[in-house]
């Protein structure tokens, strides 16, 4: 086995077109298909996911460019659509990458009002256009590889086509001097040049010149003009779906002013529209984490009052939940999802052709998951009186009550008997802290210890404080919490692919330097069925819990998310460490009443937003559940990404209610944080601009 | 190639002997934002000065001392003659149109202009830059560069909140051609790895600020550490270039295009006399210029002027003199 090795190092396989063959060979096909059944039916669809989930992987299956690859792989991998569903021609946009979103940097040097009405027009047109060329150059590299499509495409028509299209009357005379393709595309690309060289401010004039001005087309129109000529003509079959790609949706979100905010909401809404028109000529494709698709304002169509609607306008495919099951449901294709793409990592890396590979190598590659007496396997077994006491706490300052010395024997013996012992140990102290119920004043350890042990007989009760048992023994004796083995890393990924491959990256990178200095005969083949070593594991999950905090600034608003998270961490641990009684055992996540966190209060809206996008940035998870007591309604709890809780020692595993917590705790947390919620609080901005005399400025508008 | 003055504002400026320069500038919370303007208007160069008060977006954390430093920055300002009444407050994220009005109100007033890089972030400059310099009023053009004593304390971020990975504003450059990355590293460490991370098959020619001061020194190896962190090492091709000699750094820009010319693509995430030979090239050649925009500074993000000495801080380079580019390739 190769020792230099580590097939996880690039954890993203992004949209570029240098990655097509890589593509190919890394994509789960398989486990994925309940994903991708939806995006090839008719209707309009949305992949909605936190970051890192595969929402743009499966976008691209439709690029024709993708398919190709497939066909020119020699590793026998088949293009991973139904063959009944693999009819279909795609165009597509990236929001970023296109620039488009970059029209709010322009003016049309009269009013605000005039660039909140008129450039959502610009944007409709430049979007349409840039659409269409993309379609075009699918149907070119469609119909040049018959041997791939079969009879998708069929180019002989084209010319006729072209006069079909150039004719249609939604461009408003913009094409109409097409004869030939070329001249087609030569017409469509000057229109995006123009759109470009605006954007980048290149043009002396701020209005656009008139042909431009006269014949903006609108949103998705010609676009469905070219799908219905492309058919009409012949070019594509009547029963060919045109599928429009629309990824990064999120993106439309992004502004620091409000004349910003204003335009990109427009341009979203002049979207919305296009999704709204239902055109059974045309489906489109759209890609958005949540907080980009979640807001109800951002739902609002153009010309409308109207939303846009699940399952009337569109089908949303919520990838997190019902995909990957981040939520408390068991889980539903992650675990077989991260053993596929473990394996093809592996198969592609070094080079092993699947079937050579062991099934499930990830399994052995990281074993077992450890018992929680295994987890207690760095302490001490021959512990002194007070070393118990203290990893029991008891005599902690905190402690209610003394512990007679019959319960103080009790406990030190049922400590030293081994592992299983100290966890039993742990668990009789807590329970020898409760009263048994919430109308008993007296506490369990003001009687003598009981001869049957019912901290061990009850299942329930002992399973869910197990992992806070663990947790505190640790702590206690200087130790850490840790985590290894297959399960507890697909319990850490959180139901995210990146996540999964990021620990692996982690601990391959440990496993590799700790055999770079073994000699040659003695190193592990962990491609024939060895297991990496517990510890190597342990650090290298450690290692890439830390670096995911420490990569949250590296996405817009992380530091004070990072901040956020850093406060909550430590703050959740000590409540943990401090629980005694282990009362709270489900304290890893925190909750607060529905009706206030949804009420429309503008410092709790912008504190939502915060959580939210935090949540759609893949920090937490968000879930909204049943009170303890009916009266209270329902309530909203928030867990972390399990891969943070490493770093803050705090069981993954949700187990019971989390901590019960009122808003102004949570605003509290936030100041503490340093959060800013309110990013336009300094107002003295912008407007200064526009109501200065600036002489440089009028000449610049005139 | 032409000869390309640059050396202390004071040496640059007595190579012509005009006395009617436009100045355009930010007034910020670092000591060293005023530096060139004070040391043209004791020498009595100045007609006009553009000054922008850039305000980045409200933070709990650093807004309350960034306004305060602001204060006393004004007072200093007026202090030394400054109109306070003139200052346009514009936000950090203002929209292309607004930050072209900024150099059209210098050109209106005069045909040599002195533009200040030192506190204006880079989605300012480097438009203003492109239409100073394609602008046919402007006749003569000056940039000048003042170096800090230091930055801010190694413990504490010097920005916060970055932006995602963008073409700065007018810099799109031909998305359609494939190009070769030139990347300049000192600043913004976690974005460029990340980028860098996140698309591996791309090789980057990496410009290393050295000579450089020593404020500067640590943070910039630790951003190429960082950099080739979790990469292959000959993905990143590095060249040394002087941090504050923009001749060199445009010469070695030029030199990578190599010939015939590969198109090129910059992140400029280093000394901003560097950044500046990037903006120049790319105006020239459509370059698209990727840059990660934070979206808040420390309120200290620099201290103080290197050596507390005005004429030995400031830098000061011709770009175009009668009308002439000096970086014209």
């Amino acid at each position: 086995m190769n020792t230099n090795i580590n097939p996880f190092q690039q954890l993203y396989f992004s949209d570029d077109t240098q990655t097509e063959d890589t593509f190919v060979a890394l994509f789960s096909d398989k486990v994925l298909q309940t994903a991708i059944h939806p995006v090839f039916q008719g209707g309009n669809v949305v992949l909605c996911g936190t970051q890192g989930c595969g929402k743009t992987m499966i976008l691209n299956l439709l690029r024709p460019e993708i398919r190709l690859a497939y066909s020119k792989c020699d590793r026998r991998s088949e293009f991973p659509v139904p063959k009944e569903m693999r009819c279909f021609v795609s165009a597509g946009i990236n929001l970023t990458r296109s620039g488009i979103t970059d029209l709010v940097q322009v003016t049309l040097g009269k009013d605000e009002d005039t660039d909140a009405r008129e450039l959502p027009r610009y944007f409709a047109d430049f979007f349409n256009y840039l659409v269409v060329d993309d379609l075009l150059n699918s149907v070119k590299l469609i119909g040049a590889h018959p041997q791939v499509f079969d009879s998708l495409v069929d180019l002989s028509n084209i010319k006729s086509f072209v006069s079909c299209i150039a004719e249609q009357d939604c461009w408003f005379g913009s094409l109409a001097s097409a004869t030939t393709l070329p001249e087609l595309q030569q017409l469509i690309s000057s229109r995006i040049q123009f759109y470009r060289g605006w954007v980048n401010g290149n043009h002396t004039h701020t209005e656009p010149p008139r042909e431009i001005r006269t014949q903006k087309s609108g949103i998705g129109e010609p676009i469905a003009r070219m799908a219905e000529c492309l058919r009409k003509q012949g070019v594509v079959r009547e029963d060919v779906p045109v599928l429009i790609r629309v990824d990064q949706i999120e993106e439309m979100h992004r502004a620091f002013t409000d004349r910003q905010r204003r335009l990109l909401l427009e341009f979203r809404r002049t979207i919305n529209r296009a999704f709204a028109r239902r055109d059974a000529r045309i489906h489109y494709r759209g890609g958005a984490r949540p907080y980009g698709w979640n807001n109800p304002e951002f739902l609002t169509i153009a010309g409308s009052a109207a939303r846009l609607e699940n399952r009337r306008d569109y089908l949303l495919i919520d990838m997190d939940e019902e995909l990957f099951a981040r939520r408390e449901t068991p889980n539903s294709i992650f675990e077989p999802f991260a053993l596929d793409a473990f394996q093809k990592r592996i198969g592609y890396f070094f080079k092993v052709e699947e079937g050579q590979l062991r099934p499930t190598l990830a399994k052995s590659v990281f074993g077992k998951h450890p018992s929680p007496t295994e987890r207690l396997g760095a302490l001490s077994e021959d512990p002194s009186d007070a070393q118990i006491d203290k990893a029991l706490a008891l005599d902690v300052a905190a402690d209610t009550l003394e512990w007679s010395q019959g319960w103080r024997i009790f406990l030190r013996n049922l400590y030293r008997t081994g592992h299983a012992g100290m966890l039993d140990a742990a668990l009789a102290t807590a329970w020898g802290r409760q009263t048994g119920g919430a109308n008993k004043k007296r506490e369990h350890r003001e009687s003598p210890p009981p001869d049957e042990a019912p901290w061990r007989d009850r299942k329930w009760w002992r399973k869910e404080r197990t992992d806070l048992a663990v947790l505190q023994l640790m702590v206690r004796n200087q130790q850490r919490f840790i985590w290894w083995g297959y399960k507890d890393i697909c319990s850490l990924s959180g139901g995210n692919i990146t996540v999964f491959l990021h620990i692996c990256h982690r601990i391959w990178d440990g496993f590799l330097k700790s055999e770079s200095t073994k000699p040659e005969n003695e190193r592990t083949d962990l491609l024939k069925g060895a297991t990496i070593d517990r510890n190597i594991q342990a650090a290298g999950v450690l290692f890439a819990s830390n670096e995911w905090f420490k990569k949250l600034p590296e996405e817009p608003g992380g530091h004070s998310r990072q901040s956020f998270v850093e406060q909550l961490g430590v703050r959740l641990n000590e409540d943990m460490m401090r629980d005694l009684r282990m009362a709270y055992p489900g304290g890893n996540g925190i909750s607060v009443p529905s009706a206030k966190y949804l009420s429309e209060d503008d410092d709790v809206s912008a504190l939502r937003n915060f959580i939210r996008e935090s949540v759609g940035f893949g920090v937490f998870v968000e879930i909204e559940h049943s009170s303890k007591s009916r009266s209270q309604g329902r309530r909203t709890k928030f867990y972390f990404n399990p891969i943070l809780c490493p770093r803050f020692q705090i069981p993954e595993a949700r187990t019971k209610e989390p901590y019960y917590w009122t808003l102004s705790e949570l605003f509290a947390l936030a100041k503490k944080a340093n959060v800013t919620l309110v990013r336009s609080r300094r107002d003295r901005t912008d407007s200064h601009f526009s109501e200065a005399v600036l002489p440089g400025v009028e000449e610049f508008f005139e | 190639m032409s000869y390309r003055p640059w050396g202390p504002l004071n040496w640059i400026i007595s190579l012509d002997g005009m006395k009617e320069w436009q100045f355009i500038g930010v007034i910020g919370t670092e000591e060293r934002s005023l530096c060139a303007w004070k040391l043209l208007q004791e020498g009595g160069l100045l007609q006009k000065a553009c000054f922008t008060e850039i305000q980045d977006a409200y933070s709990e954390k650093y807004s309350g001392q960034s306004d305060l430093a602001m204060i006393s920055r004004r007072s200093e300002f007026e202090s030394a003659g400054g109109n306070v009444a003139e200052i346009v407050i514009m936000p950090l994220m203002a929209e292309l149109y607004k930050l072209q009005g900024i150099s059209a109100r210098a050109t209106s007033a005069g045909k040599s202009i002195v533009l200040d890089i030192t506190c204006f972030p880079k989605r300012f400059f480097f438009p203003i830059l492109q239409s100073l310099v394609g602008d046919p009023r402007v006749e003569n053009l000056i940039l000048t560069y003042t170096s800090p004593e230091g930055y801010a304390p190694e413990g504490e971020s010097l920005y916060e909140d970055i932006e995602p990975w963008r073409t700065l504003p007018g810099f799109q450059g031909d998305i359609a051609v494939k190009a070769t990355w030139i990347v300049s590293v000192g600043f913004l460490v976690e974005s460029l790895h990340g980028y860098a991370n996140d698309n591996q098959h791309e090789g980057m020619k990496v410009l290393i600020p050295f000579p450089a001061p020593l404020a500067a020194l640590r943070r910039t190896w630790k951003a190429v550490v960082e950099l080739e962190k979790d990469s292959e090492l000959k993905r990143f091709e590095k060249f040394r270039v002087d941090a504050l000699d923009m001749s060199a750094a445009f010469d070695r820009i030029v030199s990578l295009a190599g010939k015939p010319e590969k198109p090129l693509a910059f992140a400029p995430f280093g000394p901003k006399p560097t950044a500046a030979a990037m903006c120049l090239y790319s105006i020239q050649k459509n370059a698209s210029v990727h840059y990660a925009q934070p979206t808040v500074y420390h309120p200290a993000y620099s201290r103080g002027i290197r050596n507390s000495s005005p004429e030995e801080a400031v830098t000061a380079y011709w770009v175009k003199h009668s009308s002439k580019s000096l970086y014209a390739i």
